[in-house]
């Protein structure tokens, strides 16, 4: 019992460090897509929630629910891994401005997709 | 005397060695130039390759499942795309109908009647059926771009992808299922596929997210056009696994998955017939499963950059152990539960025995059965042996491309074990392996023979080769050879074993001249022409796609084979009694049955012949059917040693009806039935309750009238379906009033002839 006392407190010194590094080390642009991303998060941990507990039915717009803001999420994730500063020796002839087109690109048709989707759901019924 | 000192001596390179180099120089700066000349002269062989049959027959749609695709896209045209999804069948699968526009990949129609508008609209008018005949020739022209493509991208050299492209424009299995008239999802589906793998090789290269994209569209439109998707979005989650594995794994591999993954789930989900698939079926469980284990991967990478070496081992010991039993247990409580459900097919990959043993439909389709060692040797032959050399060059100095290629040729290698249809799946994998092999074979071989022709000289005064020049000829040679031979085959293959169309026959003159036996549209056209609008035609589910299409007429059961009891129902007419198979035949409403006999013509596909599997999947609905009773003397047999349950029954009888009047070879007696060699068993019967209507003119389509019932006469017992329940108490009581008033008149002149069940 002890043990797992002494590794629950290890593991919080851990999330300290990691906190206090991310603080320091992390460029100000990056903060702010990780924002965005930690919000598309708790979108879809919200649309599971609603999922289970208010109403089923449309099964339809529970999987555009969810995979709409995660698809965001992991466009910015790809976004940020493609600019960080950190990852330059493996995307060293991308330029940013031509990275964030493309991101652009991905999440209208993403957009696109999910709106068709909706059509598609009322066009149904 | 400096010279000879020097431990590597060069000599006075000779004339031939320096005009050879200046040809080298001058073909080099036109390179380009014949790089795309060969690729245009390889799109024009895989596109000629594949018209014998429209040369030595017509413009016709082949065989039974393109005859739907091809009525559905004339539907598609006519009424448009919004009619097309929401589009309800009545003509088909008769009492129940079909939904056609959730049960169907539409991408092959769409494809089809885009063209056509498009061609429309350039002023250049195209018939729909010769767009639908043509399609898949031109899209195998484009799959052999695409594999030059995707080989140059594995291979990083244009050699290889050239010899790719002509075995993929030459390959056998790809021909046999993309001809001209064969109109089926494969023929665009092939295109995607490899097209797919290009676009997917190409993103995890560049980590770029516009390729990924691309991906992600390109494998939506395969969703739309072939069930064999599921391939796809397996092995693509096993590559990420196995970059992990191998540690090639970068982050650019992990942009290429994160984009790819939302937007394939979201493509495929518009797709009406796929829809909650992609998230309850067991299929896509890789793809949601690897997509968990890549975000948790990605979390461990960026916390190195973050925490000490130590606080990283206990943090990601504890994160990947939790991350990994959720993982590993909550898919196996999904598929154990039934939460996720396997289809039928996919069940048949893993388990090869277990359609036999449960879905007797499904083991009965001749594609799905196991393959044979000759068969791959006629869709492959020269193949087979560079594509072990090829896996071999694609173990060194492994990239993305490679570790791809290594995946897709085992996978596919394993799958196209199980079922025939699946050799398919495996041609561009083999095609893309021989051709690094054969250009891995070539560039070594060709090096040594310029070393040898060249100036450098050792200590000896040899030429530096590995091994005698000699060998290296030999080599070149023999790999020459080969290859010519395979284009021989593929010619040889193409057009005497892949060329019919399987609605027209055709068979030889002991003089040599061809003759066309061209019945089944005689008698699909009489269908056409001779018979009401509404009428329903009962037959085997192998000609209903035919049926609707040449015929337009109503039809029970088709090739779609979505309803088991239907089929089942059909399949205990068949095999019934004749008074069983009509009381079955009012009670579906038909007007017309029709089966297919090849006894008079030496046809070996015909009913008698798949009649046993009629027998088992009945069998498997009605218990009262049971296989053995139609054996005589323990084996399948028609002649005087058939049962009485086999002679008795209708497809026996509507198959052999008149037949014993019929002399059929020579030196044999009336009756005799070509296809099994022996005379038939019982031959003088006559048909009570059905009316021979058409045969054709070599017997080969026989077409039966369901007579109408015969008239009533007083005292007559109550027959099975013969009144509503309504009418049940007035007409019992009206029996009983004249069977009590005119019972001595019965006794003397109705009983002898009474009819009773």
């Amino acid at each position: 019992l002890r043990n797992i006392k002494q590794r629950f407190l290890e593991q919080e010194g851990i999330v300290h460090s990691f906190i206090e590094s991310y603080k320091a080390n992390t460029p100000h642009k990056l903060k702010m897509m990780d924002s965005f991303i930690a919000f598309t998060a708790i979108l879809v941990v919200l649309q599971i929630g609603y999922y289970m507990i208010i109403a089923r039915h449309p099964f339809e717009a529970f999987l555009a629910g969810i995979f709409t803001p995660l698809g965001a999420m992991l466009f910015t994730i790809s976004l940020r891994v493609i600019i960080n500063p950190d990852n330059r020796e493996e995307y060293n002839t991308k330029r940013a401005i031509q990275a964030v087109a493309e991101y652009l690109i991905a999440f209208l048709i993403m957009c696109l997709c999910a709106l068709n989707y909706m059509r598609q759901i009322t066009s149904f019924q | 005397a400096e010279r000879e000192t020097m431990l590597l001596q060069e000599m006075e390179p000779s004339d031939l060695y320096i005009f050879f180099t200046k040809v080298g120089k001058f073909m080099q700066t036109i390179a380009p130039i014949i790089k795309w000349l060969i690729l245009a002269l390889i799109s024009l062989i895989a596109f000629s390759m594949r018209i014998f049959s429209v040369i030595r027959y017509e413009s016709i749609i082949h065989e039974f499942d393109p005859w739907f695709n091809y009525r559905s896209t004339q539907y598609l045209t006519h009424e448009g795309f919004y009619n097309f999804f929401n589009w309800f069948d009545a003509e088909s699968w008769y009492p129940l109908g079909r939904v056609v526009g959730g049960t169907v990949y539409p991408g092959i129609m769409s494809t089809a009647a885009i063209i056509h508008w498009t061609l429309k609209a350039l002023l250049i008018p195209v018939d729909i059926r010769n767009v639908c005949v043509f399609l898949a020739p031109v899209f195998s022209a484009f799959t052999a771009i695409s594999t030059y493509f995707l080989t140059k991208q594995v291979t990083k050299r244009s050699e290889a992808g050239l010899l790719g492209a002509l075995f993929v424009a030459l390959c056998p299995s790809y021909i046999s299922r993309s001809v001209a008239g064969s109109y089926d999802n494969e023929a665009v589906a092939i295109f995607a596929l490899v097209n797919t793998f290009y676009l997917w090789i190409k993103a995890a290269d560049t980590g770029s997210i516009l390729w990924a994209v691309a991906c992600s569209f390109q494998y939506g439109y395969m969703v739309a056009a072939w069930g064999g998707y599921s391939f796809i979005i397996n092995i693509i989650p096993i590559f990420v696994l196995a970059t992990i594995y191998l540690g090639k794994f970068s982050k650019k591999v992990y942009v290429a998955y994160s984009v790819f993954y939302p937007l394939a789930n979201m493509i495929a989900i518009q797709i009406p017939f796929v829809g909650f698939q992609a998230v309850k079926s067991s299929e896509h469980l890789a793809s949601h499963g690897v997509f968990f284990v890549l975000q948790a991967y990605m979390v461990y990478l960026y916390l190195q950059d973050h925490l000490s070496k130590q606080q990283l081992k206990t943090m990601g010991i504890t994160l990947i152990y939790v991350a990994g039993i959720l993982c590993l247990f909550g898919f196996t409580t999904l598929m154990v539960l039934g939460i996720t459900k396997w289809g039928g097919r996919s069940l048949t990959l893993l388990d090869p025995t277990y359609a036999k043993k449960y879905i007797p439909i499904v083991a009965s389709v001749s594609e799905h059965q196991a393959t044979t060692w000759s068969q791959y040797f006629f869709d492959l032959q020269g193949l087979m042996f560079f594509a072990p050399v090829g896996f071999w060059l694609c173990c060194k100095n492994v990239n993305n491309g490679k570790i791809f290629m290594g995946i897709y040729g085992i996978l596919s290698i394993y799958f196209s074990c199980v079922m025939i249809r699946l050799l398919l799946v495996m041609a561009p994998a083999v095609c893309i392996l021989a051709a690094i092999g054969a250009s891995g074979v070539i560039r070594k071989v060709s090096k040594e023979i310029r070393v040898f022709f060249g100036p450098e000289r050792d200590s000896s005064g040899q030429t530096k080769t590995k091994f005698p020049c000699e060998v290296s000829f030999a080599g070149l040679g023999v790999v020459f050879i080969m290859l010519v031979y395979y284009v021989l085959h593929s010619t040889y293959v193409s057009s005497e074993a892949y060329a019919n169309p399987t609605v027209i026959l055709s068979s030889r003159l002991p003089n040599g001249g061809k003759i066309i036996i061209d019945d089944y549209r005689e008698a699909y056209y009489w269908l056409r022409m001779n018979t009401p609008p509404d009428t329903k035609i009962m037959s085997w589910w192998d000609y209903g796609y035919q049926l609707t299409g040449l015929a337009n007429r109503t039809v029970l059961v088709d090739n779609n084979t979505w309803n088991n009891t239907h089929i089942a129902t059909v399949g205990m007419a068949m095999s019934s009694p004749e008074p069983e198979a009509y009381e079955i035949c009012k009670m579906l409403d038909v007007d017309y049955v029709l089966v297919i006999f090849g006894g008079y013509a030496y046809y070996s596909s015909d009913d008698i012949s798949k009649f046993l599997w009629m027998v088992r999947i009945g069998g498997g609905v009605y218990p009262h059917i049971r296989e053995v009773d139609y054996y005589g003397d323990h084996q399948y047999r028609t002649d005087a040693q058939a049962s009485e349950t086999m002679k008795n029954c209708l497809m026996y009888k509507l198959c052999y009806y008149r037949f014993g009047e019929v002399y059929t070879a020579h030196g044999q007696p009336a009756g005799y039935d070509t296809v099994r060699n022996a005379v038939i068993g019982k031959k003088d019967f006559k048909l009570e309750y059905f009316t021979e209507a058409f045969t054709s003119e070599r017997w080969i389509v026989r077409i039966y009238k369901v007579n109408k019932r015969s008239n009533r006469y007083p005292g007559m017992k109550p027959r099975l379906g013969d009144y509503s329940e309504t009418l049940k108490p007035t007409y019992e009581k009206f029996n009983a009033k004249f069977q009590r008033s005119n019972q001595n008149y019965q006794l003397t002149y109705f009983k002898p002839i009474q009819i009773t069940y």
